[in-house]
């Protein structure tokens, strides 16, 4: 469970950034059960779904940018 | 012509009289322009109304016109872009405070080819702030108003768009969708909004919200517009390497197709939770159809309520990471809503980032299976009819039913699917507001859609336009 506390030490620790004890309630409040059921997605078996990145468009992308360049 | 006769065709019709010069792209834009600054004070559609860009491009537009160049059904017809799509040299605020000074170098690829196709930009459309909310009702350039009681939200994020659309401000409109933003607000606003499969149109010069979920499309009053803007606005983009290489079609082939023969489902995760309003509209929309002999069954997607889900978690890490920056540096200068959502992002974790994309093909395939041998599949477009504005996050505080959830529940899961889902309008509630329909079809099949939804529109006739439209319209 997500709690106003590890809300609070988290943003401050990861991105130096400051909530008051309301806001870090309300964050835990709202994030906390959606956070809570993500973790269902866990049983719809997805051991048989392979990573959805698609290299086809990286390389893409990249020849993009090699053109943006010129 | 008067004014108020010029402001009722669609865009079809509007291409077939500005061809055989019935009527002047510069008398047409001058009736717009009239008819947003007698309401738009009013409705707050338009962040940026732009007169002398419209003018300008109007007196082309006949010029041309009169010299045998038509460029096609567009050419002179002034439409109006949610302000998250960029356009050179004005304004494109995102509906933010941050960035309430920015003038991109470069056009958005769809109003790049809509510009090519003749349109006459009116101006930039208000929106939740950066897409990222269903109310529409900005803390910056004011809440937008829904035309059918200004009392009330237009649904969001491109609440803009439809209000403009339904206020006969615009003669078409684009949107976004991510969770439900073109089809939510079309829903409360009552207008046609088609969410196209992922890919399909270009996002390139759209300020992200969610890359891997953005989606942009039309907003318009009839089906018909919806499908000309898509031959105008679909296909590959050398610029967006994520746009699709799927062969165009034309999408206005076979919009007269009768509905005989079909077969349809009816999402089962979907089918509940309406109100009396929105119970019985669909009901009589699903029997209209019955009665034109489509067959149509129960089906399920078992994982839908976790699309939804894995929808929230992709768009809080990915709006994150946009956002990152100006969240560490100006977060004040965010509207309450959109900054407590990506404090979301600053928590949503790897694992269960990567966990929620990898669910998407579950879902997909799900969604495949359900749509078998069937044409389309068909759900509500919302639950409830537009809220009024300021009803907070929470219509029934004691029932603990959320405002945003309740919006959302109809719409995120197609997001994450990325099919192509149209909404269109059902008829209006017994308090007069409107309520909506959703086609979803397969990836790639928005011609299907799109003739399901003409074929229906015909089916349901008319709706009544908004009292107090009709009201400003005899003035």
């Amino acid at each position: 469970m997500l709690t106003a506390d590890t809300v609070r030490k988290t943003l401050h620790d990861l991105y130096s950034y400051e909530v008051s004890d309301t806001d870090a309630q309300a964050i835990a409040n709202g994030a906390g059960p959606i956070f809570t059921l993500s973790q269902h997605l866990k049983a719809l078996t997805l051991d048989d779904v392979s990573v959805p990145f698609s290299y086809p468009v990286i390389a893409a992308e990249a020849a993009r940018l090699a053109k943006l360049k010129r | 012509m008067s004014y108020s006769e010029l402001l009722e065709f669609d865009v079809v019709a509007l291409g077939d009289k500005l061809r055989a010069r019935e009527i002047s792209p510069v008398e047409l834009t001058e009736a717009y322009l009239a008819r947003i600054a007698q309401v738009d004070s009013k409705l707050r559609a338009y962040i940026t109304v732009t007169d002398d860009v419209a003018r300008k491009a109007a007196r082309k537009a006949e010029s041309e016109i009169a010299s045998g160049e038509w460029r096609g059904p567009f050419h002179g017809v002034p439409i109006a872009l949610k302000d998250l799509l960029y356009t050179k040299g004005i304004l494109t605020t995102g509906g933010s405070k941050i960035l309430a000074d920015f003038k991109p170098k470069f056009d958005a690829t769809v109003w790049t080819r809509l510009s090519r196709a003749g349109a006459v930009l009116l101006g930039k459309l208000n929106l939740h702030e950066f897409a990222y909310g269903v109310t529409s009702t900005n803390p910056h350039w004011g809440a937008v108003r829904n035309p059918y009681d200004p009392e009330r939200i237009p649904g969001g994020s491109s609440g803009g768009s439809a209000a403009a659309i339904v206020a006969r401000t615009a003669a078409a409109t684009i949107g976004s969708d991510t969770g439900g933003s073109i089809r939510i607000p079309a829903a409360l606003c009552g207008c046609v909004g088609l969410k196209p499969t992922w890919s399909r149109v270009s996002r390139y010069g759209v300020i992200p919200l969610s890359y891997t979920l953005d989606h942009v499309g039309p907003i318009t009053r009839t089906v018909r517009d919806a499908a000309l803007m898509m031959n105008v606005i679909a296909g590959h983009d050398r610029n967006d390497s994520t746009s699709s290489r799927e062969r165009v079609t034309d999408y206005s082939i076979g919009l007269d197709s009768k509905l005989s023969g079909m077969r349809m489902g009816i999402v089962k995760e979907l089918n509940d939770g309406l109100s009396d309003d929105a119970r019985k509209s669909f009901d009589a929309a699903v029997a209209a159809l019955k009665s034109e002999g489509v067959a149509i069954d129960e089906v399920s997607i078992p994982s839908l309520p976790l699309a939804g889900i894995a929808n929230g978690i992709i768009t809080f890490a990915e709006a994150f990471e946009y956002h990152e920056e100006w969240m560490r540096e100006r977060p004040q200068d965010y509207g309450d809503d959109t900054r407590r959502v990506l404090e979301f992002g600053m928590l949503t974790t790897a694992a269960s980032y990567i966990r929620a994309q990898r669910s998407r093909a579950r879902t997909l395939a799900e969604a495949n299976a359900a749509l078998g041998n069937r044409d389309v599949l068909l759900a509500p477009g919302s639950a409830i009819v537009a809220p009024k504005i300021g009803e907070g996050s929470t219509i029934d505080p004691a029932a603990k039913v959320d405002l945003v959830q309740t919006l959302l529940r109809f719409t995120q899961g197609f997001d994450t699917t990325g099919q192509p889902v149209l909404a269109i309008p059902t008829g209006l509630s017994e308090s007069g507001l409107p309520l909506s329909m959703q086609i979803i079809g397969r990836l790639f099949e928005e011609s299907k859609v799109l003739q399901v939804a003409a074929a229906y529109e015909r089916l349901r006739g008319p709706i009544p336009p908004p009292r107090e439209l009709s009201e400003a319209n005899t003035q």
